[in-house]
């Protein structure tokens, strides 16, 4: 009767997951589930790019080499890892999105989703999909990969860990500013519940907020938040005008490596 | 099988076999009729869902079948009968169907002239005419284009498709509204005994449309008229492909589509609260006739949380925050009453603890502005008149602190006192800075001394002072007690309070 073929007249189509797919709808934002993603099944990963190859080789001892030479990242697993067992994924939001077609309406449904290890690495993510759980998968690997490095710092006395901000930064993203300024030990994040989880998941204990504009479109809120804690360390402070001697990219450094032990596959013009 | 039912609407139901001349209710569907034929008359027709019109169908036939015999426009076969009586014989069959030439054109003929009427049935529909109609669902009498009543239905949770692609839509409304009065679920069918749990179950099973599978509403969509012989299905097994790729780009990554209200913001001083910002200082300034903006204006974003959370910590102990009057009940009654309501003393709020929130998840500290960009550019145009000044350093430069003489000068510290005292108190101000101005002086040499405001140059440090206070005493004389506890500072612009405010301070209230 209720034929899992259709809906077109209207409804939205469903499949077997209709379950699980309806009780994560009907809660709101927030709802986070933020399960460690430690791997359970080991599938093998075989690199495709040269700097997944240096990754899994073990040839690069951390992430923060990667950021130190800028090297765009295109491969999730080489964020997992280094940081996999850390990361704490939360979604942020699922909203169904519609669109009219000629037989009914089609809906797929949108995932937000925010990544980090509360200690110096934050991640967003979006993704729609006809399915909740392939936007939230395919979220997750987008967050994954825009994971950036924060730089935290001291309000007054510089004892103990960073806590705070380094300095005022400010991210703006559409008609959302956000401005992040460091708080002294013990205040907490005083901000609105979107960039709040941010700033948790990026291991800033203290900040103050100060946002402008329609802070109401929360995903420009989000991103703009996220635009600030990325620029803390494009700032350049006093303690880092001393000059460091330059170092080898990784990909100079292992260019041998590379060349032996990994060939390009071959070009299907070639052959 | 099911056929598309318009026709039944049209005309009357009874179609006459076009061999032996038999009526047939067309009521239930062609099954009567079509088996008649079948064993009666051994004849079969073929794709009789692609026959637009059966009874002209029927018609046409019968003229000819009385013209020429039945083998000249039919196909004949011999099939193997199995009989009731057991034995097999074998039968002449007659088909009639797409294969014949003939029958194509004539179904070809019956589905343009069908496609005709259902446009123009189209075009009338979407007139734009209102009519007044009573909504079966919310019982409202409203007076709607077809669309309208579309899309009122639509808002009832009713998804019978886009206004644009139905057709014959009175009828269909009909149709609907039936089933309804008589208590039947137009998805599933069933029945039940009264109109909520009919709602009920409509909304719990997500019954609020159209079954696929139902041909009887096929008649009611444009679509299924369009193209000879196909029907909706066909087009979404034809384009089923297509609407997963062109949407992936666009939708994807735009964050902007997420959004919510903001949340409630509460007063200062009262429980008022409101949901937008611009609401919040409204009130604010309505209410208790506090300015927030431009009185916030005055200091630095870190003063700013300091003063907020001290106001907060006072009224939720339902202190005064001007004084030290303290009242369980309607402390705002007081504050407005005695014009406390304005921000204090800097050594009042001045404090290490009013860095942390008095109230949790406190809305109004997010829009605190933090203005240190536009401080910056205002600083520029006074840097090079305090250019010369900095070498006479009187005062500190540094904003925060209190013993800047401009802060000292400002008579809104002073609401209560008599023009006696206050002129007291500035004298001795006076004298006291001026002494620390003499000091600084005898440090400094060849340095060419210029009043603050560059009018007179004088000899020697003495007279500097001098001249400043003879300044400063001229323009007090302009003070005049007022009536209320106020007294006020005309200021002009020989007035040396405005001038040390531009020592590289800005001038704090």
């Amino acid at each position: 009767m209720a034929d899992a073929r259709g809906g077109f007249r209207g409804g939205f189509g469903s499949r077997g997951a209709g379950g699980a797919r309806g009780a994560s709808r009907s809660r709101g934002r927030g709802r986070g589930r933020g399960r460690g993603r430690g791997k359970e099944t080991e599938k093998e990963w075989t690199p495709v790019t040269k700097l997944g190859r240096l990754v899994q080789d073990g040839k690069i001892s951390s992430l923060e080499e990667i950021y130190l030479f800028s090297l765009p990242i295109k491969e999730y697993e080489i964020i997992d890892f280094f940081i996999g067992s850390h990361l704490k994924d939360e979604v942020l939001k699922i909203m169904p999105v519609q669109k009219q077609t000629r037989a009914g309406q089609r809906t797929r449904f949108k995932a937000f989703v925010a990544i980090g290890d509360s200690n110096g690495h934050i991640g967003l993510g979006v993704k729609c999909s006809k399915e909740v759980a392939t936007a939230i998968r395919g979220a997750i690997i987008l967050a994954k990969l825009s994971v950036v490095p924060v730089r935290r710092g001291y309000w007054g006395n510089k004892i103990g860990k960073p806590h705070t901000v380094p300095c005022k930064v400010t991210g703006k993203c559409g008609s959302v500013q956000v401005r992040l300024i460091p708080a002294p030990r013990g205040t907490g994040i005083v901000s609105a519940p979107v960039p709040k989880k941010l700033l948790q998941m990026a291991g800033i204990e203290d900040c103050y907020t100060s946002a402008r504009g329609s802070t109401g479109t929360l995903g420009n809120f989000a991103k703009a938040t996220y635009a600030a804690i990325a620029k803390t360390y494009a700032y350049l402070t006093p303690d880092l005008w001393k000059d460091m001697p330059l170092t080898k990219t990784p990909f100079s450094m292992f260019g041998d490596y590379l060349a032996k032990n990994h060939r390009p596959i071959a070009s299907a013009g070639d052959s | 099988m099911p056929m598309f039912g318009f026709c039944r609407h049209i005309y009357s139901n009874l179609c006459p076999c076009f061999i032996c001349c038999k009526k047939f209710s067309l009521d239930n569907g062609l099954e009567d009729l079509l088996t008649h034929i079948c064993f009666t008359h051994r004849i079969i027709i073929e794709n009789i869902d692609c026959v637009a019109d059966f009874k002209e169908y029927m018609e046409y036939y019968a003229k000819l079948y009385r013209q020429v015999p039945l083998e000249t426009f039919t196909k004949s076969t011999v099939m193997e009968v199995p009989q009731i009586n057991g034995e097999i014989r074998e039968q002449k069959y007659y088909f009639l169907g797409d294969f014949l030439e003939d029958d194509k054109n004539l179904r070809k003929a019956l589905h343009s002239k069908r496609l005709k009427a259902a446009e123009k049935q189209h075009k009338n529909d979407h007139n734009g005419q209102c009519y007044l109609r009573h909504c079966f669902y919310c019982h409202q009498t409203i007076e709607v284009t077809n669309e309208e009543l579309i899309n009122h239905l639509r808002m009832h949770g009713f998804h019978l498709g886009h206004p644009d692609k139905l057709v014959y839509i009175e009828r269909f409304i009909e149709a609907i509204e039936d089933n309804f009065r008589n208590l039947h679920c137009f998805y599933c069918e069933k029945k039940f005994d009264s109109s909520r749990a009919l709602i009920r179950h409509m909304r719990v099973k997500n019954h609020q449309k159209i079954h696929p599978n139902n041909r009887f509403y096929d008649q009611f969509y444009m679509i299924n008229y369009i193209e000879f012989g196909k029907t909706w299905m066909d087009f979404i097994k034809k384009n089923h492909v297509e609407p997963e790729e062109e949407v992936e780009i666009d939708e994807d990554s735009d964050w902007s589509s997420w959004g919510t209200e903001p949340e409630s913001i509460t007063c200062l001083f009262c429980k008022h609260i409101c949901r937008s910002w611009d609401g919040t200082l409204l009130h604010m300034q309505v209410s208790h006739n506090f300015d927030f903006k431009t009185e916030m204006s005055h200091f630095d974003f870190y003063n700013q949380i300091k003063i907020v959370n001290y106001i907060r910590r006072r009224v939720l102990n339902n202190k005064c925050i001007n004084c030290d009057f303290e009242s369980d009940k309607d402390i705002v009654a007081h504050m407005e009453k005695n014009n406390h309501l304005f921000i204090p003393d800097k050594g009042i709020w001045n404090h290490s603890d009013y860095y942390f929130c008095s109230m949790e998840n406190d809305m109004l500290l997010h829009h605190l502005e933090d203005k240190e960009i536009d401080e910056n550019e205002n600083n520029r145009t006074t840097k090079e008149s305090s250019a010369i000044l900095r070498h006479i350093d009187i005062g500190n430069t540094d904003s925060e602190s209190s013993d800047s003489i401009g802060s000292d000068f400002c008579l809104t510290n002073y609401p209560k006192n008599t023009f006696e005292s206050i002129k007291n108190d500035m004298d001795n101000k006076i004298i006291e800075s001026a002494n620390r101005v003499e000091i600084k002086i005898k440090h400094l040499e060849g340095v060419s001394y210029l009043t603050p405001s560059h009018q007179l140059e004088c000899s020697s440090e003495e007279e500097i002072v001098d001249h400043k206070r003879k300044k400063f005493t001229e323009s007090v004389a302009h003070v005049g007690a007022g009536d209320s506890g106020y007294s006020f500072i005309r200021c002009d612009d020989t007035m040396p309070v405005s001038d040390f405010g531009d020592v590289g301070s800005k001038t704090n209230i």
